[in-house]
């Protein structure tokens, strides 16, 4: 009797785990089949730029790609196999592809449907034209660490293939001050080149643009000058202070606001470089390590160079009781808005009468905001004049107005660098899901 | 870009060291033990080392509480490190799936010998469970992610061998008109769309009416030999294709045995230890 009782409570609760874990199990997998729907509806499903491929053959549904990305619902498990949800969203920390116990990841830049533009590059991070070499995002593996690994790469193959003979006095342009552009300054100051950093905007690179405020690197990796350097959710302010403090001990000097425009040729290792400055740049071999976030797109209008005029957002923080345009229809846009209602008088300026095409998440925030007066909107708007302590806007229909404003964000979307590098000469690839890196 | 050629080495002695391990133990286990494993139960009593290999004597014992702490260390390893992450700045999660399956396979292997081949009672539920997880285990980790590709590998035969057929029955048809009646039940065999149980009924009747419509034609030996062979190995290859399917949609729920039952076997585990402490059994302590 006794032991139809264990033998009886046992098998029930047995069953009792199996079915919890069951239904648990297959609860959360709808909701991950909701959010890919969703994703799909909203145009979010298919990724971008770097992005994890996750190989169903191999995959056993651990999880731990899901646990270990920093961003939100861009990976989930749908049965008992791990899945792409928000894809659009990712922005290649590669954390899954580290995480995973089976090495089912693998990086991949384009997808089958959706062709993403990359330059052909050697395996010594060489282009087609001898002399320009590409590292970083540019080439399409991103992250902190690989960036910084490839300008070092790249630095050291240059310093070797470099011709004796040639008149210039540079022996290295690099362009990007970026975690790729710093890794290739310091690499170029070890070997005892001569060389010059150009950077169109301020030292950082596309890191900054993360919209996280802190950066996580899995592994250290090794700096020229420095030694190893591990960032373990290091904030973005503190990884400028490590940029500042290395350069700043090597004298090493970053050249910002200087875009370079236009790359050509001379001869056989010999470049010249306009910047935006009206300089003229003769150099012996060029790191093009300017990442994929290209250039702000700008509006155009008088007064736009304005130093109260921004194209991104980084320490909103700092900005408080002023009277702020941002302007843009998009998640950037929106994010930013939101970030700066609360200490601000805000104002988002939209050249449609809706926004489309922004997290649900976004939509949700804006909408309160709206509602609540914390952000004012300008919908169907587009700024016609910039002054010091005012903006002119132009409506649909031709009308104008003007507002007071303390300082503007501009988020137009950007401008690739590819007829940039196309113009030089640099042979670009349409790509439909290049495996980048692979265990 | 890729893992390095030294790094593949280095993991493939950390494997093998793993693997090695495992086999020298259970081998020795069984040659020290199997004069008494082998004994019958009901003359065990009497065997002259009975104190020493039962499962409370000091051998036995031993086993169980060293087999359980290597599942419970195995476990309690992998899973947090897995959810958490607490453990990625010192160990890659992959060496530590290898490392929990190679502690929860020594584990069960000495829980195994600590049974002494001996399994009743209510402990036997957690025995069982052990099984029931090790084997899902394998079954998640190894034989359901192979599936895919012997599945595509077999494709890949059939392909061939479909290919063969081809090529034979456009020879028959030059000679026999009775040839594209045949072609055409083929045809309808590789189309059927009944389930695996079935497909498998339906194989042997199916390939004799085939055999016997092919004996009609009135070929010479050795040409009707060959495609009846042919046809024999494609719908062979079709039917291992199925069972292969089958098997793949089962072995998808693996991790519904695995993770619960493991959950069951820790409960059913304490409750053991629990009683066997409340007994006197206190091993070397």
């Amino acid at each position: 009797m006794w032991e139809v009782l264990i033998y009886g409570f046992v098998i029930l609760l047995s069953g009792a785990i199996v079915w919890y874990y069951w239904s648990s199990g297959q609860k959360r997998s709808k909701e991950v089949a909701a959010k890919v729907e969703q994703a799909q509806e909203e145009g979010r499903f298919q990724p971008v730029s770097l992005h994890p491929y996750i190989d169903p053959h191999k995959c056993i549904g651990s999880g731990a790609c899901v646990r270990a990305c920093p961003e939100e619902d861009i990976l989930g498990l749908i049965d008992g196999k791990g899945t792409l949800i928000n894809a659009s969203s990712c922005i290649g920390h590669g954390a899954c592809f580290h995480a995973c116990p089976v090495d089912a990841i693998s990086l991949r830049i384009g997808t089958e449907v959706r062709g993403v533009d990359l330059p052909h590059i050697k395996p010594n991070y060489e282009t087609n034209i001898s002399g320009i070499y590409i590292a970083g995002e540019l080439g399409g593996m991103g992250l902190i660490k690989n960036s910084a690994e490839q300008g070092v790469q790249a630095c050291n193959n240059l310093a070797e293939e470099l011709p004796s003979e040639c008149s210039c006095e540079t022996d290295v342009v690099i362009i990007g001050a970026g975690p790729a552009g710093i890794a290739a300054a310091l690499k170029a100051k070890e070997k005892g080149l001569t060389f010059r950093v150009l950077e169109q905007d301020s030292l950082g690179g596309t890191v900054f643009t993360f919209p996280r405020d802190k950066v996580v690197m899995t592994s250290p990796m090794d700096l020229p000058l420095y030694g190893k350097l591990k960032l373990n959710n290091t904030s973005k302010a503190e990884l400028l202070g490590i940029w500042n403090e290395v350069l700043d001990k090597h004298q090493i000097q970053i050249e910002e606001h200087s875009k370079v425009e236009r790359i050509s040729q001379i001869g056989a290792y010999h470049f010249k470089l306009d910047t935006s400055k009206g300089e003229a740049v003769e150099a012996r071999s060029v790191i093009i390590a300017i990442g994929r976030r290209g250039t702000p797109r700008k509006l155009g209008v008088p007064g736009e160079e304005s130093s109260k005029v921004a194209y991104r957002l980084l320490e909103p923080e700092h900005i408080q009781g002023e009277k702020v345009l941002v302007v843009g229809g998009g998640d950037s846009a929106v994010e930013s808005a939101l970030l700066l209602a609360d200490h601000n008088e805000v104002h988002l300026s939209y050249r449609k009468q809706h926004f489309a095409r922004i997290k649900k998440g976004n939509q949700e925030k804006l909408e309160a905001a709206l509602a609540s007066g914390k952000i004012s909107p300008l919908l169907g708007t587009n700024v016609s004049r910039i002054e010091e302590k005012k903006l002119s806007l132009v409506r649909e229909d031709g009308s104008e107005f003007e507002i007071e404003n303390d300082r503007i964000y501009i988020f137009a979307g950007g401008e690739l660098p590819i007829p940039f590098l196309q113009d030089a000469g640099i042979t670009v690839e349409k790509t439909f899901g290049k495996t980048l890196r692979k265990h | 870009m890729g893992t390095a050629g030294k790094g593949n080495w280095w993991h493939i002695l950390y494997q093998s060291i793993l693997a090695l391990i495992v086999i020298i133990v259970t081998l020795w286990l069984g040659f020290e033990g199997y004069d008494y494993y082998q004994t019958p139960l009901e003359e065990r009593f009497y065997h002259e080392h009975h104190e020493w290999f039962k499962a409370s004597g000091l051998f036995g014992h031993g086993l169980g509480i060293i087999g359980t702490a290597l599942i419970t260390i195995g476990v309690f390893l992998y899973i947090p490190a897995k959810k958490y992450g607490f453990l990625e700045k010192y160990m890659r999660l992959r060496y530590l799936l290898e490392f929990h399956i190679f502690l929860c396979t020594l584990g069960p292997i000495l829980i195994l010998f600590h049974t002494t081949f001996k399994f009743g009672g209510i402990v036997s539920i957690a025995f069982w469970s052990m099984v029931l997880v090790v084997l899902s285990g394998v079954v998640g980790r190894y034989i359901y992610l192979q599936i895919p590709r012997s599945i595509s590998g077999r494709e890949l035969s059939r392909q061939e061998l479909k290919e063969e057929q081809e090529r034979s029955l456009s020879t028959l048809a030059m000679v026999a008109d009775q040839a594209p009646e045949l072609y055409q039940h083929i045809r309808e065999y590789q189309n059927d769309e009944k389930g695996y149980f079935a497909r498998r009924t339906h194989f042997r009747n199916h390939f004799n009416q085939l055999k016997s419509q092919l004996g009609a034609l009135q070929l010479d030996a050795k040409e009707h030999k060959s495609i009846l062979s042919n046809i024999k190995a494609e719908m062979v290859l079709q039917q291992r294709i199925h069972r292969l399917a089958l098997m793949q949609k089962l072995f998808k729920y693996w991790h519904v045995a695995h993770r619960p039952f493991a959950l069951i076997m820790l409960l059913v585990l304490i409750i053991h230890i629990g009683v066997t402490m409340a007994m006197g059994y206190t091993w070397i302590f």
